[in-house]
């Protein structure tokens, strides 16, 4: 399938004014145009060590649920966005691009119909890392309890050359989703 | 990638640090530099020092670096106990201070400090330095203070359970979930959500548990691989809301406990519905899910157009770069965007087009005010102003500064030593040494928008305190040298008393170096130079080299190796002629280094070492060295050891050249080396490492009115040591080990237990105590001797001051001929002590 969502994600410009809920350790970002995107607070971090070329240089994955609020059309999606600390420019080698994304949820291989989230200014997640690209996943409730309330979770990445590393969380708690699960839930 | 290569293709902060130490012996230097949230720690050893382990294996607040020095080097610095080095720059990578330590029982350590809790690699260049990589980015409340990192503790991933081996109870689950209502929900072709009833490696149990449970909804497969490995998912559908769905998911959970409601998109639902229902024999195989590419640039293509604009200006396409770097810009929202906005601005002012240079640098500046990079293009944007607005005039002296200025930076240190002993019967003590010891480093550094230019200086002088001892004082330079790195010219000169491991020079020298780097990761170098023994010594001119080397780095992003070709003559005739090289491949487990070295006029091996390392994935470290060659180095120097003549010179007034060759040949033995270790985390803060070493030297011949030495046989040296940290307090280390040596001469066993403790920031406490038995194959006699100390480092600002003091007990049997009317019961017990009291300033 070959979708974009740029148009439709081009009006969530989250500028303006952004707040911070303290209680149930959610984020909101809401456009002029009363577009908002609401997330947890920080994003889980996944890495995988590519030593053979950086002693500790990682690829990483961040992931993390956003609920899109268009003119009341309200829409769960689930925000990946990669980065490197692998300083490939020593090397002449390309940033590796993602071509799928499969987590592992207590085992069980969850695929993710991707598209890209292409603008950096909407990042909802704030990140210590710059990350080169960003993707979103319309997702369900049930599958971000899926994911919350796994024991273990970790991801597969599948670059352009087909490779599938496998990436652990190194930071972060997925079992925080269910904060926002609930609110929302209890809004529908 | 060295330093010039970083400096040219990439933004590093690159600042370097003289060996800033108490006595500035085992390190010649720590060049620490950032890139990308990651620091790279080079040190550099002023002797041959082989990378072994280090612990933690991971992250800690403390790095414990243990490293082999062969024994020439270990000659060399077999005064040298502990030193501390504040490297310039160490905040780049949150580094505190690097320590070496060569501890009595041989280990020796290269630890770094870091203000918090770091993430870290190790790894040897293959030109001998070691390079630490602190992972910056990596959030420090992540982080243990001593232990492994807690990426957790991931079982292996299991396959998805079988379907067929219901009834499956579901997984216990830390959320509460919605109870499905009991509302049926009719079949339907159309909607947007499925629901997922697994994934699995074999389908065919799951379609026959799905059929068992008589579910009216249409169901379909799909399959997509990871790593080779097929999987196939099975769904139910569609559905036109989540509710809906989810009432179905809770019918179907107790058969399929591992399951989801997901969206479909509409390639797969159209496809699913195309095949047909699973349950006709219609069905196929959908397949998954992919990416869906965007419109505009991926990832791949702007790392494509930064890397080929980068290799373009190296190669002074500069149209083509500009045309690259332009491509870049046309995107919005990425993190190429400041590199390419700099260096389209790089590519112009060479192009000589420093309008447009001017108006890039002018946009990089408004872009990216707080960039990585703004310092320098704020540099470069000044040079281009001033040469455009008065081209002939020099630059007033305020306004040259602007290209990072001059920095000045170094230390002076002075040292007060006293060793005694004194016979316990006779209560006379002697004074084995005694001294006063002055230090002094400065760097002068400079980085500017072509140039950077370092100029390093240290040395010291030693005021010998020992009545009746006609040693002298002793004064020394370790270092004079100026370095300077041609940005445009891809080329970087150091010419000066300097220390080089690479072109097969095997340490210091007066003379020059030059290197190219023909690409970044092909670089080429020449030297040639006086070398000399130790700094003390002035320059000798008896000795001349030239070398000349290759280098290639990252081929396969896992090899390095470089081959190199050394010629040194002394009085005139050929010294040494060697031609060698090293191999170095990494991956994520396994290390393995290789090094020859061979000289070609004595057609003889002066050094074959082979050293593997292999990582586990549960945090053993397998070590494997071997080694094979001339002990020492041969050299036609060699010659003169045991002859009283002082020089080859003198030696060839009685002896032919090719007779002073023989006498060097006989001078040198074969030497084999062979070890074998294991260093295993039994606890998040224990480390035990184990090691066993076998040495062995052939005899030499007699020649020459010298004798011949015997062969050594075969030398044991067993070593186990435990490492514990935090284990009293916070950031502490507590280091236990145990020794024992076989030698053809003795047998000795080690227990020795290290502890620092650190209090506060400025204050570290390390008491120490060793133990060791010795027996004297030949006579059977046994000597025991214990040593506790005390060291005290106080550092406060730029000051550290150093306090050590210590005692020594030792007991021995004597042998029939020593024994004297004081000694009547045949043993003799000394007793000794030791201070030691310092400062150093930094500035």
């Amino acid at each position: 399938m070959k979708t974009s969502l740029t148009g439709a994600f081009a009006v969530i410009t989250l500028i303006g004014c952004a707040w911070q809920n303290g209680t149930d350790g959610l984020t909101a970002s809401v456009t002029d145009s009363g577009v908002s995107a609401t997330s947890s607070r920080e994003a889980v971090w996944l890495a995988a060590p590519r030593r053979g070329l950086s002693a500790v240089g990682k690829d990483y994955l961040f992931v993390g649920p956003m609920t899109v609020n268009r003119e009341g059309a309200r829409r769960t999606y689930l925000w990946f966005a990669v980065a490197t600390t692998i300083d490939r420019h020593l090397t002449g080698a390309p940033q590796p691009t993602l071509e799928q994304v499969v987590m592992l949820v207590d085992g069980t291989p969850m695929t993710f119909d991707l598209i890209a989230w292409d603008d950096a200014a909407s990042s909802p997640y704030p990140l210590a890392i710059e990350s080169y690209s960003s993707y979103a996943a319309r997702v369900t409730n049930s599958q971000i309890r899926q994911i919350a309330s796994a024991d273990t979770v970790a991801a597969y990445v599948t670059d352009s050359n087909g490779r599938s590393p496998i990436y652990l969380v190194v930071k972060g708690d997925p079992g925080d989703w269910l904060n926002i699960e609930r609110r929302y839930s209890v809004a529908n | 990638m060295s330093r010039l290569g970083n400096a040219l293709v990439t933004a590093v902060a690159l600042l370097s640090s003289p060996a800033a130490g108490a006595s500035n012996e085992a390190l010649d230097n720590i060049l620490i530099s950032k890139q990308d949230g990651v620091t790279n720690v080079q040190i550099w050893p002023a002797c041959t020092m082989r990378y072994v382990d280090h612990s933690p294996a991971l992250a800690g607040v403390e790095l414990r670096i243990r490293v082999r020095i062969d024994g020439d080097c270990a000659a060399r610095l077999r005064e040298v106990t502990t030193e501390a080095y504040r490297p310039l720059g160490r905040r780049l990578g949150n580094v505190t201070e690097v320590l070496f330590d060569a501890l009595d029982n041989g280990d020796t350590f290269i630890t770094l400090r870091f203000s918090e809790p770091q993430q870290f690699d190790v790894r040897q260049h293959t030109v001998g330095w070691i390079e630490v990589f602190v992972d910056t980015n990596i959030d420090s409340q992540t982080l243990p203070a001593n232990a492994p990192p807690p990426l957790r503790a991931e079982p292996e991933i299991a396959p998805p359970p079988a379907i067929a081996d219901a009834p499956v109870a579901p997984r216990p689950r830390t959320a509460t979930r919605r109870a499905p209502s009991q509302r049926q929900v009719a079949p339907s072709t159309s909607g947007e959500l499925v629901v997922q009833l697994g994934v699995f490696e074999s389908v065919d149990r799951a379609v026959a548990a799905l059929a068992a449970t008589g579910t009216p909804h249409f169901a379909y497969t799909t399959s997509f691989a990871i790593n080779g490995r097929t999987w196939h998912g099975l769904q139910v559908g569609f559905f036109d809301s989540e509710d809906t769905a989810e009432i179905v998911l809770g019918e179907l959970r107790s058969t399929f406990p591992d399951s989801w409601v997901r969206y479909v998109n509409p390639d797969e639902a159209t496809n699913a519905r195309a095949q047909g229902e699973l349950r006709t024999g219609r069905g196929d195989q959908v397949p998954a899910v992919r990416v869906t590419q965007t419109g505009t640039a991926d990832a791949a293509e702007l790392a494509g157009l930064i890397a080929g604009g980068r290799q373009a200006l190296i190669d002074r396409r500069y149209a083509e770069a500009i045309d690259r770097y332009t491509r870049v810009l046309g995107y919005a929202g990425h993190e190429h965007r400041a590199t390419a906005r700099e260096y389209i601005g790089v590519a112009y002012e060479r192009n000589g087009q420093r309008a447009n240079a001017i108006a890039e640098y002018q946009a990089y500046l408004a872009e990216f005010p707080d960039g990585e990079g703004t310092a320098r293009v704020e540099s470069r944007l000044t040079s281009l102003l001033m040469a455009t607005a008065a081209p002939r005039s020099a630059p007033a002296p305020a306004q040259a500064a602007r290209s990072d200025g001059w920095q000045l930076y170094g230390g002076i240190s002075q040292y007060y030593w006293r060793n005694q002993e004194q016979l316990v019967h006779d209560g006379n003590h002697l004074v084995m040494s005694s001294g006063m010891l002055a230090l002094g480093d400065v760097t002068a550094s400079r980085r500017g928008a072509r140039f950077d230019v370092m100029a390093r200086a240290n040395g010291g002088y030693q005021f010998n305190l020992v009545e009746f001892d006609d040693t002298g004082d002793i004064g020394w330079l370790s270092d004079a040298y100026v370095d300077v790195i041609d940005r445009e010219l891809s080329l970087q000169a150091v010419a000066g008393r300097q220390t080089r491991r690479a072109d097969g020079v095997p340490g210091r020298f007066d003379g020059a170096a030059l290197s190219y780097h023909w690409r970044p990761d092909v670089s080429f170098s020449v030297s040639a130079g006086f070398p000399i023994d130790s700094p003390r010594f002035v320059t000798g001119t008896e000795r001349f080299f030239y070398a000349a080397s290759a280098q290639i780095e990252d081929l396969w992003d896992k090899v390095s190796v470089n081959a190199y070709t050394h010629q040194q003559t002394v009085d005139g005739i050929w010294d040494r002629q060697a031609a060698g090289g090293e191999f170095r491949y990494r991956d994520d487990s396994l290390s393995v280094v290789g090094l020859i070295d061979y000289d070609a006029s004595y057609q003889v091996l002066n050094t074959a070492l082979l050293n593997v390392t292999r990582l586990f994935e549960n945090g053993w470290r397998l070590t494997g060295l071997a080694r094979f060659g001339a002990l020492p180095y041969l050299t036609t120097r060699n010659a003169l050891a045991g002859q009283a003549a002082r020089s080859i010179e003198e030696l060839l007034t009685t002896y032919t050249e090719g007779q002073v060759r023989t006498l060097a040949r006989d001078r040198t033995a074969q030497a084999t080396t062979v070890s074998a270790g294991v260093s295993l985390p039994l606890s998040e803060r224990l480390d035990l490492s184990v090691d066993v070493t076998s040495r062995q030297s052939d005899a030499t011949v007699a020649s020459g009115g010298v004798a011949a030495i015997p062969a050594t046989g075969t030398q044991l040296f067993l070593n186990a040591t435990l490492v514990g940290s935090s284990l009293l307090r916070q950031g502490d280390l507590s280091i236990l080990t145990l020794r024992h040596d076989t030698t053809r001469t003795r047998d000795s066993s080690m227990l020795m237990i290290d502890i620092r403790l650190p209090f506060g920031e400025g204050l570290r406490i390390n008491p120490r105590i060793s133990l060791i038995r010795r027996i004297d194959n030949a006579s059977g006699m046994e000597q025991l001797i214990a040593s506790p100390s005390l060291r005290i480092i106080y550092r406060w600002r730029a000051l550290m001051i150093d306090l050590e003091a210590g005692g020594r007990w030792s007991s021995r049997d004597l042998p029939a001929t020593e024994i004297d009317p004081f000694t009547e019961d045949g043993t003799e017990e000394l007793t000794g002590g030791f201070v030691n009291l310092g400062y150093r300033l930094e500035f």
